[in-house]
């Protein structure tokens, strides 16, 4: 079940360009069964909507745009909390109804159970969706880079077919998309098996807000199988592809983006004196001696070794402008990632085993089997061809792996909120009540 | 020039026979590529030919022209009619040079310098000076298609409410088309119309002439004097330009004639500079320095050496030495400051002869190779 419905491109093209809306729910009518919601969360959420109310209370007296940030922020959640007692209530109703002596009564509390417990697990659903904190990126466009694993000419011919894909995914949905690079490689002139180019890099920008969220489960390494062109024996080949997904700054915010790259405590701030900057010119004299079109601009960030080269345009300033967006994307992803790390480690090992790391494979493309799968979720589609070119099945694997990206942060809150019950029911002072001491 | 390999050909014909056909031209495959894209892309922004498919004979054919003639050697900018300059689109004609990256990377970081002052200046009084209504003149000499004179304007326009760029140049064909530039960019909305406060205009002269330069630019104050001029020694032409560059840009805006030094009554000048006949136009610059006296100049080069001629010139000159405190040779990528370095204080040329420039402290900025001279004069 998809909530996000398929849209022809003509139709894609007259609906308003606006966020990008993300199925959330896909998991629900497979886990139509209220497993009850964590108690810890539960506890969190009752918590949160204490503070919500004090805070709405402060507010009418004395206002306070911090605070009324705040209440912002979690008024989802006491929202979401208010719904699900709303609806725990009149489950009990309907449940003492059953005890009736009408019989029609009976029958019609027996005719309304079934839908109130589906909306139930629908409802806490959205509560645990409104505790996850919003990734810090997910309102931002994204860069989609793709890089050939290392080895043989498949990977870069399946490369080509990966940055394919995505642009006419991107298509199909109607999203916004630019071409900030897009480099073949020069030693091979020939064509992988689908007619490919073989790819050295590329970067999609996918410029509608929200992007980010929408496709930050795509990074990871994409295995293909398939027959080789050039392979006579007939024998499948398995290479790699990695997909990064990286945030890029809104452009018509400039005035934003230009304070948020001058402020050093943001992810996107660069000291300029920290990067080379190198135009790339073949050898020989420059200036009047030549007229060359390509303007290559190549930036080193020095303190973490990231380099970006970019000449796919003509014009200078745009390889440049062009050049430093990547490199800020490249940069504010690793810092973020480092913290995400941190944070894992101070968690429960049970969870960090979850976690994907940069080398592991997410997803396999299986020519021989028409099948694509993939590992994070499980799912399995086949129509091969249809999710290369970004047709329902890729919507749908993409939607799988939203689904369980969610829950894994679920899963994340719920240890953060085991972790801080644990210590705050170790004896103070001494170190050997909880499982593990802060 | 080496051949290129068979293979080569017959790898770029798999993917396109047009990239093939570029290869002459483009003399490596990535290269073509990326030219054969851009000619796409070129087509499909005009009306006529906006997809360029088997559905659109005309568009295929005209797509065919072009890389037929990109393949003969023409220089693309020729061939699609313009070059990307800073923010601006300028328009390229045979008979005019066509605007380089090193030029426009030495453009676009004087009009940076020049803005991080005045914020550094505006910024802590709040009354008085800061406020002050300063008024800035830029003149670009040899001014070509206009690209430097119109992406300064471009650039300092938004923070100089009082602003006036002249660019002159002795090409007639040269001076309608840095016009054109100006009209086509404002047509296009990368420049705001004229008004009575900021304006850009382009004007014919021989700068080797007195009645055209010093009789005319002498009635105001100029803050700001930018040249590429003519920098192509007779010798370097035949061995070190391209093909295309010797074969269809205009010599007159490369090489230095040899009138101007040849030929004592040339104007009356010609004979007055003791120097090599490539850098006449830097003599001439420099003497038109002293009249003018404007408070930074720069002045594209060659070559390293070249740059280390020119700084001679000024450190032999009493008056430009004791004028310009701050000299600086500029590479190709001139920005990066913390590269910025200082050549031992016995100076430019100073080892080899103990020369004019010793006790010159010389900063050489950036990467690559030396590409222009910059002069800044103290603070007074
Ligand atoms: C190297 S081009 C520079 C054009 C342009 N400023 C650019 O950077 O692309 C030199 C220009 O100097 C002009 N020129 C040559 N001799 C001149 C002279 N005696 N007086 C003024 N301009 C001259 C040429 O017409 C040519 O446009």
């Amino acid at each position: 079940m998809l909530t996000a419905p398929w849209v022809c491109r003509s139709c894609a093209r007259l609906r308003p360009l606006g966020r990008i809306v993300f199925p959330t729910s896909i998991r629900r009518a497979s886990t139509a069964v209220s497993t009850g919601l964590q108690p810890i969360l539960l506890e969190r959420a009752r918590k949160i909507t204490a503070e919500h109310e004090e805070l709405v209370a402060s507010l009418a007296t004395d206002f306070n745009s911090k605070t009324a940030k705040r209440v912002g922020e979690i008024s989802r959640v006491a929202t979401a909390l208010k719904e699900l007692e709303d609806a725990r209530a009149s489950l009990d109703e309907l449940k003492s109804l059953l005890e009736s002596e009408d019989a029609e009564l009976r029958e019609l509390a027996n005719d309304d159970l079934e839908s109130t417990h589906t909306q139930l697990v629908g409802l806490e659903h959205n509560l645990t969706l409104a505790l996850t904190p919003k990734h810090p990126f997910a309102d931002m466009p994204c860069l989609v880079e793709i890089r050939p694993g290392p080895g043989g000419t498949e990977g870069r011919f399946f490369g080509d077919s990966v940055f394919k894909m995505y642009q006419a995914y991107c298509a199909n949905k109607g999203y916004r998309t630019r071409v900030v690079k897009y480099e073949s490689s020069d030693s091979e002139g020939s064509r992988g098996s689908e007619g490919e180019i073989p790819l050295q890099e590329a970067v999609l920008e996918i410029q509608e807000p929200g992007a980010y969220q929408a496709f930050r489960g795509e990074s990871g390494m994409h295995r293909v199988q398939r027959v080789p062109a050039t392979e006579k024996s007939g024998r499948t080949h398995t290479s790699a592809v990695g997909v990064w997904v990286l945030p890029s700054f809104p452009e018509n915010e400039t005035s934003e983006a230009e304070s948020e790259f001058d402020n050093p405590e943001s992810d996107f701030y660069i000291d300029p004196a920290e990067v080379r900057v190198e135009t790339m010119r073949a050898r020989g004299a420059g200036g009047q001696h030549v007229n060359k079109t390509e303007s290559a601009i190549r930036l080193t960030h020095i303190p973490t070794g990231t380099t970006v080269s970019m000449q796919d345009h003509r014009s200078q300033s745009t390889n440049r402008d062009y050049a430093w967006r990547v490199l800020r994307s490249r940069i504010a992803q690793q810092r973020r990632e480092e913290r995400e790390e941190l944070a894992r480690t101070l968690r429960n090992s049970v969870l960090s085993n979850a976690q994907i790391t940069r080398g592991d494979k997410i997803r396999t493309y299986n020519y021989g089997q028409d099948r694509c799968t993939d590992h994070r979720s499980g799912l399995d589609v086949h129509n091969l061809p249809n999710v290369l070119v970004g047709g329902e099945q890729l919507e749908k694997i993409i939607a799988s792996v939203q689904a369980w990206l969610t829950e894994k942060d679920t899963q994340a809150v719920i240890a953060d909120e085991q972790a801080a019950a644990d210590a705050a029911a170790a004896p103070a002072g001494g170190g050997g009540g909880g499982k593990r001491s802060k | 020039m080496p051949r290129l390999r068979p293979s080569l050909f017959w790898r770029a014909g798999q993917i396109s026979p047009l990239a093939a056909k570029l290869l002459r031209a483009c003399r490596d495959l990535p290269s073509s590529l990326n030219e054969l894209r851009w000619i796409r892309e070129h087509l499909s922004l005009s009306p006529l030919t906006t997809s360029v498919n088997a559905e659109n004979p005309k568009a295929l054919l005209r797509l065919q022209q072009l890389c037929e003639r990109r393949a003969k050697g023409v220089p693309l900018q020729y061939v699609l009619g313009n070059q990307p300059f800073g923010n601006l689109e300028i328009k390229c004609r045979p008979g005019v040079l066509i605007p380089r990256p090193e030029t426009e990377a030495y453009t676009v970081e004087l009009a940076r310098i020049i803005l991080a002052e005045r914020r550094s200046r505006t910024q802590p009084s709040s009354s008085g000076e800061g406020t002050q209504q300063t008024s800035m003149n830029v003149v670009d000499f040899c001014s070509g298609s206009g690209c430097i004179a119109l992406q300064l304007y471009s650039s300092l326009q938004p923070t100089c409410p009082s602003l006036r760029v002249l660019g002159l140049d002795i090409s007639p064909k040269a001076i309608s088309l840095a016009r054109e530039n100006l009209r086509h960019n404002i047509h296009l909305n990368k420049l705001p119309h004229h008004n009575t406060q900021q304006s850009t205009h382009f004007r014919q002269a021989d700068l080797f002439s007195e009645d055209h330069i010093e009789k005319t630019l002498t009635d105001q104050k100029w803050d700001v004097m930018i040249s590429n001029p003519p920098y192509i020694s007779h010798k370097f032409f035949a061995q070190q330009t391209s093909r295309s560059v010797r074969n269809y840009e205009p010599k007159l805006a490369l090489v230095p004639g040899r009138h101007l030094q040849k030929h004592p009554d040339h104007l009356g000048m010609g004979a007055r500079y003791n120097c090599a006949p490539e850098d006449v136009f830097y003599a001439r610059l420099l003497e038109i320095a002293k009249t003018l006296k404007p408070r930074r100049i720069l002045l594209e080069v060659g070559d390293e050496e070249q740059a280390v001629r020119v700084v001679t010139i000024v450190c032999q000159d009493a008056m430009l030495s004791r004028l310009y405190t701050d000299v600086e040779i500029w590479r190709d990528e001139p920005h990066p400051a913390f590269q910025r370095r200082r050549i031992g204080s016995s100076g430019v040329g100073g080892e080899s002869e103990g020369g004019p420039g010793r006790g010159r402290q010389i900063r050489i900025r950036g990467s690559g190779e030396g590409r222009s001279v910059y002069l800044c004069q103290g603070d007074e």
